[in-house]
């Protein structure tokens, strides 16, 4: 579970399930892409789960590593 | 002390699910995925590793497909209640447990089209459920073994033909999974519903349901309510394993039963299966050469579980369960196992029958010594 640099801009990787992000976790953990589960920012969702805070720079590699659908991606955004 | 009743609950448990049930409650007892902080992540990772596990044992693709219950029955509650409407048709057997039947039978009383197929001696013919096939039919259920002879059902032949008729499969895996080879996939089940706290070694208040591609999206759930994700709805999601698991899950239980699924995993279900098919043979073996021994079910070992019921001649099965006990401290079930078309079936009813069901943790010299007290238990009855 690495943490991102606090220079780093970070984006979210937003899902319907929280089981899915902890899903979603596992694999980003076994490629080595910095990661980290949070719980969801208001201002993006008022869903009550977690999201994936990833280093915006990632996001295409992530979106190539997750399978959206049967992740139930919601999106990737800006933090 | 002898433990022969594993098939209602397995004991001892691997010293590894009390362990982790102290741990979590100790460590990380947070709420499962409700709040986002570190502890709530470690809970809902606990869950999830057991989701993974659940998912490789049965062969099934996706861990999100398996929603966690409180035991099996839950599961075919979730299942069959979920699924089937007034106007449908299901096909099932008379060897079935109440967890199938009654729910059957409820859904019998509403319009539900209901099938029980005579087994004779205990067996089920595959053909006779392909001759039970309607324009209606939208399910066959089966156990996997049953929890009075130990008997294997035909999975693999029912299996090939329920998908051929493009008909759902659901197997009940009470007795079955964690000590024989299930695999969703290669099986063409739809369906398993699976309980923690027997062969998977998990404690009580666990269990669940997985879900082939095929039926998901297709239940209705039983219960509505809070599950963490999509909280700016106040409609059921309609994904897994959310759809099916509304409220706060026993975590505590499936952190246990991950541990129990790793001790499965790791022995490996051959290596068990292996085990318990020897133990299987040792008792039969020794029951066909007691005189006035009655055995229930298939002779081969192979064609069964390591669950063995038995009456003697002149005697009532609890009479016996209770002299086991008291001689022997020898623990076992007698009566009618919660199936009573079962007994109906091989005429046992209502006496019931004593059971004896072996784990991974018994050993031949308890099958032994437990023959010995059943062979002067026999020899004394004639004396009487
Ligand atoms: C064949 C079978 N199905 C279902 C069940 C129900 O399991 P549970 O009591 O865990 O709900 C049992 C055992 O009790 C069983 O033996």
């Amino acid at each position: 579970m690495s943490s991102c640099d606090a220079e780093t801009p970070y984006g979210v990787v937003l899902f319907r399930s929280v089981q899915a992000a902890l899903a979603a976790e596992k694999i980003l953990a076994g490629e080595k892409i910095a990661h980290k589960l949070i719980a969801v920012p208001r201002h993006i969702s008022s869903n009550c789960g977690f999201c994936l805070r990833i280093q915006w720079a990632d996001r295409e590699a992530v979106e190539r590593l997750l399978p959206a659908e049967k992740l139930g991606v919601e999106g990737i955004v800006p933090l | 002390m002898i433990y022969f009743d594993n098939a209602a609950t397995s004991w001892p448990k691997p010293d590894a699910v009390p362990e982790a049930m102290a741990r979590f409650l100790r460590e990380c007892g947070a709420n499962p995925g409700r709040s986002g902080h570190a502890l709530s992540i470690q809970a809902g990772r606990v869950v999830y590793e057991a989701r993974e596990r659940v998912a490789r044992l049965l062969g099934l693709d996706d861990p999100l497909s398996v929603a966690f219950t409180k035991n099996a029955t839950e599961a075919l509650n979730v299942a069959l209640l979920g699924l089937l409407a007034p106007g449908d048709h299901v096909i099932t057997s008379v060897m079935e447990h109440n967890s199938v039947l009654r729910p059957l039978r409820h859904l019998e009383e509403r319009g539900v089209g209901v099938t029980r197929l005579p087994c004779p001696e205990g067996a089920l013919d595959p053909a006779a459920v392909a001759r039970a096939i309607t324009p209606g039919t939208r399910l066959v259920v089966l156990g996997h073994a049953s929890n009075v002879t130990g008997a294997l059902a035909p999975i693999g032949e029912v299996g090939e033909l329920a998908r051929a008729r493009g008909i759902l499969f659901c197997v009940d895996a009470a007795q079955s999974a964690g000590c024989l080879p299930i695999d969703m996939g290669a099986m063409n089940i739809d369906l398993v519903a699976f309980t923690g706290h027997k062969a998977l070694y998990g404690p009580q208040g666990t269990g669940g349901l997985c879900l082939g591609e095929r039926a998901r999206g297709k239940l209705r759930p039983l219960l509505r309510g809070g599950t963490g994700s999509a909280s700016d709805s106040d409609t059921q999601p309609d994904f897994l394993p959310d759809a099916l698991e509304a409220g706060t899950l026993n975590a505590v239980g499936i952190a246990g039963l991950a541990a129990g699924l790793a001790f499965v995993e790791e022995r490996t279900v051959e290596a068990i299966r292996r085990h318990e098919l020897a133990l299987t043979e040792r008792l039969l073996e020794g029951l066909r050469s007691i005189p006035g021994a009655r055995i229930l079910g298939p002779g081969a070992a192979a064609r069964r579980v390591a669950v063995v019921s038995f009456n003697l001649e002149g005697q009532s099965c609890s009479e016996v369960a209770t002299a086991l006990e008291e001689r022997a401290g020898i623990y076992c079930r007698a009566g009618l196992h919660c199936a009573p078309l079962a007994h109906r079936q091989l005429g046992t009813f209502p006496e019931g029958a004593v059971r004896f069901s072996l784990g991974a943790f018994n050993t031949a010299s308890q099958i032994d010594a437990a023959l010995e007290v059943v062979r002067e238990l026999s020899v004394s009855a004639k004396g009487a």
